[in-house]
């Protein structure tokens, strides 16, 4: 999934890149108003995260000019102001959510998997992706960015959900470290084997009963890792 | 408020003036009418002074008479020579003690002239034989002398007879007045009559000229305008105007400004004094008070104008720090941000390392003893010293939100805007936020959520609402190292309550604590960082939200009941008023 960031203060553009990259979504990234526009005429993103505050081209113009070639484009704003008028302003423009700032990592990942959720609900039908996987005694629900054990929800994310239909799909087969990165990571990913063994020690602190004792995701020394079905 | 404040100016100004005229017009008509007092008595004094002048010439003449007729009465040849060669006797009369006329000799044929006296002076010759009071009230001081002796008829010779009595007689023959000097002796009594023409003639020689020489030292000085034009006039029986001096001309009818009768023989004269009427009025001093009124006015208007510039400026100043330190708190935000992003993404990077590294050990070392379980005291430092760092910042986004929060209010006011959600879900993520540290001050938690419903409310406001309250549990109640968080959903409202074990709130207190920038003073929260706005602003948001904030009583520790309205569906989002509703609807549960 494509993101478009446009903020113009660069430390918080690439501290929300990289919360949105270990999400696993793709970014395009805008310093902007006027390169959010033209950026996101050329590359369609999913949806997109805008501040109010940029100079040139405020967010809600940008807002405006996006919402008048795609209307249903989900949009955040991101914005240091908490007054009632901006998010007034905001919902008439149609903004799905509001980041208000000072945003910590947990609140941006609540709402761009909320967002994200919505999107993959409208898509659900077009899209290939089943409604729900199967892995031992977990169902996961791609869509929902969601996973089930007994009564018990656990939150997942974009590139956990990659992750574990990957190895779902290749079930009983091991799955390269290479494999997973292009699939999972993306092409562009410079590969850095301790960033994947450290997102699957995580996943497996989610979803595994016992993490030291996985089930689901097996370490296949030297090779890769494998879901046995 | 601007409003009063000018209100008020205003009456301070106008009270002083308003008194200081109606002062200032009492005192000048208190002034007038001792001006016009002094006037009187000055044009009064001037023409006693006139008076004087001519009774001192009837004094002179008198004596000058009586001087005389202590060489007249007892020879007639005598008196009838000084008839006829005194210039101002015009006839005489002599009568014995009988009634007898001895003088002009009743026997011997009497002169055209003298006939006429007699037949005129008969009421004369009545009163004096009959010594009717008419006669005797001549008898009298003048007002005043001080006359030269005229030279007397008579140069020499001894007195023989001295009058016993003697003054003037005055009557009306026609229009002409007539007067006679009597006096008697022991056995005759005389009468000469004067000649009129003389004595007024003689009189007028004697008056001034010009009013000038009139004037009186003493009023000078206090009073400015006495030195106006004046004219006196010296008027007769018969109304007609005998002789007048001075610069000042009266208009037609004016009346005179003093008036002053004669004395005898006189006595149907009178002085009238005549100048502008229109000295009395103090116009100067009118004039005065005006101006002292109008200066004292400028003066408070000015002052008053001062105040209001001054205290126009502190609202300004009030209004642009107050604005200052919401835009510095905007700007603060944005580094904040970064802070607090970059310190949970190094947390989370962190984390998944030691993870990471954890699961390695596992898979090499088999069945070692777990670590994952360990709680955060046993973290690495750097884990401890950057959620140390993370914590702070939410603080600080805390602190931010409050300041911003409360400049709001005091500027356009708090707004709640309501949305769907679950009630527990936002009092878990606040918990979840204080639960790091409150763990690592060894607090025990008591949490007992029951609001599940989805209800519309406003999840910032709430928020704000319970950071603060867990603030002040943090921050005040460390000691009691519990912490007990409930609640509850009604039908329209629900409720959540934060307790704890500290060592509470004075009673006295109960109501000043949600008082903005009022701070509880005591050894426990001296050294305590705080702005005194938290439970401000919290109640403020509460009652917003259709609900209220209130301290409950609790055997020990501090005890908030948090009330708000929570309608199931938008349609009903009209939070009922708070005195229809009040904060004790729901029972209260202790």
């Amino acid at each position: 999934m494509k993101i478009l960031v446009a903020e113009d203060d660069q430390y918080i553009r690439e501290g929300i890149v990289e919360i949105l990259q270990t999400e696993g979504y793709n970014t395009i990234i805008a310093n902007d108003g006027q390169e959010a526009i033209d950026l996101f005429a050329d590359h369609k993103p999913d949806f997109v995260l805008l501040d109010i505050m940029m100079p040139e081209i405020d967010g809600y113009e940008v807002c405006k000019r996006i919402r008048k070639t795609d209307e249903h484009i989900p949009v955040i704003f991101i914005s240091a102001k908490s007054e009632e008028i901006d998010k007034v302003i905001g919902l008439e423009l149609g903004a799905d959510d509001f980041i208000v700032k000072p945003f910590g990592t947990r609140e941006v990942i609540a709402r761009i998997r909320a967002i994200t959720r919505r999107c993959l609900a409208k898509k659900q039908d077009s899209v290939e992706t089943p409604k729900q996987i199967t892995m031992k005694d977990l169902a996961i629900f791609p869509n929902e960015l969601r996973a089930q054990r007994g009564g018990k929800y656990i939150e997942l994310s974009l590139r956990d959900i990659n992750v574990l239909s990957l190895l779902f799909k290749m079930k009983g087969k091991v799955v390269s470290r290479d494999d997973l990165f292009n699939e999972c990571w993306g092409r562009d990913y410079l590969p850095n084997s301790r960033t994947l063994d450290q997102h699957i020690s995580k996943l497996r602190k989610q979803i595994e009963l016992d993490p030291k004792d996985p089930k689901i995701i097996q370490t296949v020394h030297g090779a890769g890792y494998r879901f046995d079905g | 408020m601007q409003k009063r404040v000018i209100m008020t100016l205003l009456v301070i100004v106008l009270i002083p003036i308003l008194l200081l005229g109606v002062m200032g017009v009492r005192m000048a008509s208190n002034e007038q009418d001792v001006i016009k007092h002094q006037q009187s008595a000055l044009y009064l004094s001037r023409l006693e002074n006139v008076d004087s002048i001519i009774a001192g010439y009837f004094s002179e003449l008198e004596k000058k008479i009586l001087a005389d007729s202590i060489y007249i009465s007892n020879d007639i040849e005598k008196f009838a020579r000084y008839i006829k060669e005194e210039p101002l006797v015009k006839n005489g009369i002599v009568f014995d003690a009988d009634g007898n006329r001895v003088y002009p000799q009743n026997g011997k044929s009497l002169s055209n002239k003298e006939r006429i006296f007699i037949e005129k002076s008969r009421m004369f010759q009545q009163e004096a034989l009959d010594e009717s009071p008419a006669m005797e009230q001549q008898v009298q001081t003048r007002r005043t002398t001080g006359y030269q002796v005229s030279k007397s008829f008579f140069k020499a010779s001894p007195a023989i007879e001295k009058p016993v009595k003697y003054g003037w007689y005055t009557w009306f023959s026609g229009i002409d007045q007539n007067h006679i000097f009597w006096w008697k002796t022991n056995d005759k009594t005389f009468g000469v009559e004067l000649f009129h023409a003389r004595l007024i003639s003689d009189i007028i020689i004697l008056l001034p000229t010009t009013t000038d020489n009139l004037h009186v030292s003493k009023f000078k000085s206090n009073a400015s305008n006495l030195g106006a034009a004046a004219l006196i006039k010296l008027i007769d029986n018969n109304n007609s105007v005998i002789y007048q001096w001075g610069e000042y001309i009266p208009q037609k009818q004016q009346k005179y400004s003093a008036m002053l009768l004669l004395e005898n023989p006189l006595s149907s004269w009178k002085l009238e004094y005549y100048t502008d009427k229109k000295s009395y009025n103090p116009v100067f001093n009118q004039f005065n008070i005006l101006s002292v009124l109008i200066a004292i006015g400028a003066i408070l208007g000015g002052l008053a104008y001062y105040l209001y510039r001054e205290h126009k400026r502190e609202i300004i100043l009030g209004k642009q720090r107050v604005n200052f330190v919401s835009q510095i708190s905007h700007e603060l935000k944005t580094p904040l941000t970064n802070i607090r992003m970059y310190a949970e993404l190094l947390e989370d990077q962190l984390q998944e390392e030691l993870l990471h590294e954890e699961q390695q050990i596992e898979e090499q070392c088999g069945d070692m003893q777990s670590l994952s379980d360990q709680d955060y005291d046993s973290d690495p430092k750097y884990l401890k010293h950057i959620k140390i760092i993370s914590s702070e910042s939410q603080r600080l986004s805390r602190l931010i939100a409050n300041i911003l929060n409360f400049s709001k209010s005091t500027k356009s006011g708090l707004k709640i805007h309501k949305t769907k959600g679950e009630i527990d879900t936002v009092v878990s993520v606040v918990i979840s936020k204080f639960e790091p540290l409150l763990i690592a001050k060894g607090f025990e938690f008591d949490i007992q959520l029951n609001a599940r419903n989805a209800v519309f409310f406003d999840h910032d406001a709430l928020e704000q609402i319970l950071n603060n309250l867990l603030s002040n549990v943090e921050k005040y109640a460390a000691s009691g190292k519990y912490l007990s968080i409930s609640t509850m959903q009604g039908n329209e409202y629900s409720t959540i309550t934060v307790q704890d074990k500290g060592p509470g709130i004075p009673a006295s207190e109960h109501l000043k604590i949600f008082r903005p920038f009022y701070r509880i003073s005591s050894r426990l929260t001296d050294g305590v960082s705080g702005t005194g706005i938290g439970l401000s602003i919290a109640k403020d948001l509460a009652i917003l939200h259709g609900g209220g904030l209130k301290l409950v009583s609790f055997e020990s520790g501090a005890c908030f009941r948090l009330k708000i309205h929570t309608p199931e569906n938008p349609a009903s989002d009209k939070p009922v008023s708070e005195k229809a509703m009040p904060e004790n609807a729901i029972p209260e549960k202790e």
